[in-house]
């Protein structure tokens, strides 16, 4: 990653020669979370889920600095484990320098993160949320690495617009910080491409435009495209590989706050096609997918300590033009904060259906139509 | 020693009003265009510079109905959204402090730091105490 190389010795030269080290204010903050899940009916993430596991957990440190008036400099590292995927992998989840021109004006580049929907960027920190676990059916929960950053720069901005009123954007452009050994990588490799060697995208671009409206309510709009994604691997004696043109991801938010409660709903539509080929014996097959995904949300904090949530998720998978079924989710959740950086949650899903998360892989003797997943954990940040 | 500087500047959008949030900021912010609607966003981590450029640094109070008011948001909840800005590389943590006292010497040392307050404080010392009007009707 020259570009990154790049970034960072700038950066660190620019805070060895801007004044005495001393005058330089660095934040160091971060967070840690431990967890327990089990499902039941049918086994998710791990192997043991039936029985219950510990393989959810987190931690980042994020470190930032302003070393001179507009510029601000920013690392972050994290590392989680969710049953099989990403196993404790450090990875670097953002490294960026900004340059905040006017309050309608700022540009990043480096590895930055990117907003898609409401709560894409805070997939891993849920000490920002009551419940445990993003939206299943908006919000990628094994494959996160693919769609959270890029290696390239994005613009954004804030516009009042009077009254209480205001519109925020953001638009970015960069490649697509995919890794051989994350989350992404491991569902490629349980689904027809076997152990991943090579794992690429072309280009990546999107957007969002955020308004902020009247009474607390607020509209957002986001688009997320990715070209030439190109996958190599190796399955057996079988050499895999799939080129996928176009991957879309496009998601409308509704937002509502009012005191102590808030609501949310969004809609959210992924679609690619390609082509996948396996030597031997040469085949070449269409892949595509289209899936469909909305949930209904609702969050009140019943005081400073303790809040409840609940949502309806639902959604839609169609693999190649064949309709997969529907999965529908009954979710409920609470959080305790015995401190304001200390939480203790439990998060219950009622599930009906399977198609985009339960498979014959790891249920092999069959599949399940109701079955439901409680989680409980716990996380403190710095 | 330099004789403590107070500076009760009304500003006025539409008519003023006898109560109203209590802005403290650092001397060297006395030309800096304030309203409630900009520190409103501010305090929601959306603005980050004042006009000349310097960072703005929240310093946050828990307890100040007024943070409520201009946010829709009481501190706890407001520094969720913070932490969520802050771990997707959108921003820098506010300055916590626990008590008027503090406020008051964060704001007087951290260029660009700004507090807001229920009541003016009554030793604001070096730092700059400015009333912000209730919106007009």
């Amino acid at each position: 990653m020259p570009l990154l190389r790049m970034l960072a010795t700038c950066a660190l030269t620019t805070m060895v020669v801007a004044a005495d080290p001393a005058d330089i204010p660095v934040d160091v903050h971060g967070f840690v979370g431990f967890g327990w899940f089990r499902t039941w009916e049918n086994t998710y993430l791990v192997a043991d889920s039936q029985q219950g596991s510990t393989e959810m957990w987190e931690a980042a440190v994020s470190v930032t600095s302003r070393p001179m008036d507009r510029l601000r400099l920013g690392v972050q590292l994290f590392a989680r484990d969710l049953g099989i995927y990403d196993n404790g992998q450090p990875a670097l989840d953002y490294a960026y320098a900004d340059w905040r021109a006017e309050d309608w004006l700022g540009v990043q580049g480096g590895r930055v993160r990117i907003p898609v929907g409401l709560l894409q960027e805070e997939i891993d920190n849920d000490t920002a949320r009551t419940q445990i676990f993003l939206p299943w059916s908006v919000y990628p929960l094994r494959v996160r690495d693919f769609f959270l950053a890029v290696d390239g720069a994005k613009a954004y901005g804030f516009i009042p617009l009077g009254g209480d009123q205001s519109v925020e954007y953001t638009a970015y452009g960069g490649v697509s910080t995919v890794d051989e050994n994350g989350g992404f990588a491991i569902s490629l490799a349980r689904s027809a491409y076997g152990n991943i060697n090579e794992l690429t995208s072309k280009r990546t671009l999107g957007g969002m435009l955020h308004w902020n409206g009247p009474e607390g309510l607020s509209v957002r709009g986001s688009l997320w495209n990715t070209t030439g994604l190109s996958v190599r691997g190796k399955r057996g004696n079988v050499s895999t590989s799939a080129d996928i043109g176009q991957y879309w991801w496009t998601v409308a938010s509704l937002g509502w706050e009012a005191g102590d409660v808030q609501l949310a709903a969004e809609y959210s539509r992924v679609h690619y096609d390609g082509t996948a080929t396996f030597t031997p014996p040469g085949i070449r097959v269409p892949v595509g997918q289209n899936q469909d995904g909305g949930y209904v949300s609702a969050t009140w904090a019943a005081n400073r300590w303790l809040e409840f949530y609940g949502a309806v998720e639902a959604s839609r998978l169609q693999i190649t033009n064949e309709d997969f079924g529907q999965t529908r989710a009954l979710v409920g959740a609470f959080a305790i904060r015995p401190k304001p950086n200390w939480s203790l949650k439990l998060e219950w899903r009622e599930l009906r259906g399977q198609a985009g998360y339960v498979t014959t892989l790891d249920n092999p003797s069959g599949l399940e139509q109701n079955w439901r997943m409680v989680a409980l954990k716990t996380t403190a940040d710095f | 020693m330099r004789p403590p500087i107070i500076a009760c500047i009304t500003l006025l959008l539409a008519s003023a009003a006898a109560d109203g949030a209590v802005a403290v900021l650092h001397p060297d912010l006395a030309n800096q265009r304030l309203d409630r609607d900009r520190v409103a966003g501010m305090l929601m981590g959306r603005i980050s510079t004042w006009s000349d450029g310097t960072p703005v640094v929240v310093v946050l109070m828990d307890g100040q109905a007024a943070v409520a008011d201009l946010t829709g948001r009481e501190v706890p909840r407001l520094l969720r959204g913070w932490k969520r800005l802050v771990f997707s590389g959108s921003a820098t943590m506010p300055t916590q402090v626990a008590s008027i006292g503090d406020v008051v010497r964060q704001c007087m040392a951290a260029r660009g730091a700004i507090a807001i307050l229920d009541q003016p404080p009554t030793d604001p010392g070096t730092a700059l105490v400015i009333t912000l009007a209730d919106p007009a009707p």
